[in-house]
């Protein structure tokens, strides 16, 4: 079936401002929108530039926006998105480096200001750390995270404010402040209670509406919230 | 050590504030709601004396009081959201900080006034 897609092309070393090129592309039944984009790249326009890696929504390395809409381009099929015109642009929020790939150097500067680590006060021994499955199931969602950026490039307080920690790297702190076996959850409490860290999320949920691996983003972010506050009282 | 772009600690009750004052003021604008139109009237519409006899009682007078207090700070807090979100220059966010606050504790001071020292004029 034909789709027309409207790819946001823009160098900014060459380019004063962005445009968008469109392509026709016969796509096969159960194409994902990365099958129509490489297509595109290997048989119509080799200087179409994006990220892609595993294929296999894991690597977290292809999350653009697609109809207004992030997501990976590995796991989204084309005739889903509902349209015979498809819009692929960069995640917001983010530098453009060039066509759809952005500058996401923010975003790691960003999840390394909540010591995305492991961290405990008790001395190793020869077993593991327990955890019950209890106690795992509540971070569940968060270890399930692969770091695309879709969620934080979805995030208007992030889009005016990148200053703002973002949704990823508020929902990692979430996944070790309530892991059972972390015993670093008040330095890391202390470190995104701050105006432009917990509370810069005004729950708007476009993050969890985005969101790849469909995880519960602004629940965990909420259950930030609460902790850093009783903690205070 | 707070990382590059960490604005200051703090938020955490501001957050809860506006939860809180939030569940009321619904209560409260039910109430309000309720009573101004649904209540007990002279005449066919709203009239001065209607209003006017209820907030010369101690009960509606401190329900308007509680009222004024917690939508004041209520529409201030979420301006200084506002203003926290959008506004990234630091004296820039400082003066409307400062608009901000001063206007509320202007209406708060005007609103109290009018509540407190409220006294029935009946018509000659």
């Amino acid at each position: 079936m034909k789709y027309t897609f409207k790819v946001y092309r823009f160098n900014p070393e060459t380019d004063d401002a962005p445009r968008y090129q469109t392509y026709e592309v016969d796509c096969e039944e159960g194409w994902t929108v990365l099958d129509a984009l490489n297509y595109i790249k290997w048989y119509l326009d080799g200087s179409v530039s994006y990220r892609r890696s595993c294929r296999h929504e894991i690597c977290g390395s292809c999350a653009v926006m697609m109809n207004g809409k992030n997501g990976l381009l590995c796991n989204t099929q084309v005739k889903d998105l509902g349209s015979k015109t498809i819009t692929i642009e960069p995640l917001k929020g983010f530098p453009v480096l060039k066509d759809l790939i952005v500058d996401m150097d923010l975003f790691i500067e960003r999840l390394k200001a909540v010591n995305p680590f492991f961290e405990s006060s008790e001395p190793p021994t020869d077993r593991e750390y327990y955890q019950s499955p209890e106690d795992r199931a509540i971070i569940d969602d968060a270890v399930n995270c692969i770091l695309c950026g879709s969620c934080t490039g979805s995030c208007p307080s992030f889009w005016y404010n990148p200053d703002y920690l973002g949704p990823a790297a508020l929902f990692k702190a979430f996944r070790f402040v309530y892991d059972s076996r972390d015993t670093a959850a008040a330095e890391r409490l202390e470190l995104v209670d701050d105006h432009n860290g917990l509370w810069r999320c005004h729950t708007i949920f476009n993050c969890m509406e985005c969101c790849p691996k469909n995880l519960n983003i602004t629940e965990g972010i909420q259950y930030l919230k609460r902790l850093a506050f009783m903690r205070k009282i | 050590m707070r990382y590059k772009g960490s604005l200051r600690s703090g938020g955490a009750f501001g957050w809860f504030y506006q939860r809180l004052s939030g569940l009321v003021l619904i209560v409260l604008l039910l109430v309000h709601w309720g009573i101004m139109h649904h209540g007990p009237k002279t005449a066919d519409g709203i009239e001065y004396l209607d209003v006017a006899t209820r907030l010369a009682t101690p009960f509606w007078k401190t329900f308007d009081l509680l009222f004024l207090v917690l939508g004041i700070f209520h529409g201030m807090n979420g301006l200084l959201m506002i203003v926290r979100d959008y506004v990234r220059v630091p004296w820039q966010r400082g003066a409307l900080y400062s608009i901000v606050v001063l206007l509320g504790l202007v209406f708060l001071i005007l609103g109290a006034l009018t509540v407190i020292s409220f006294q029935v004029k009946y018509p000659a």
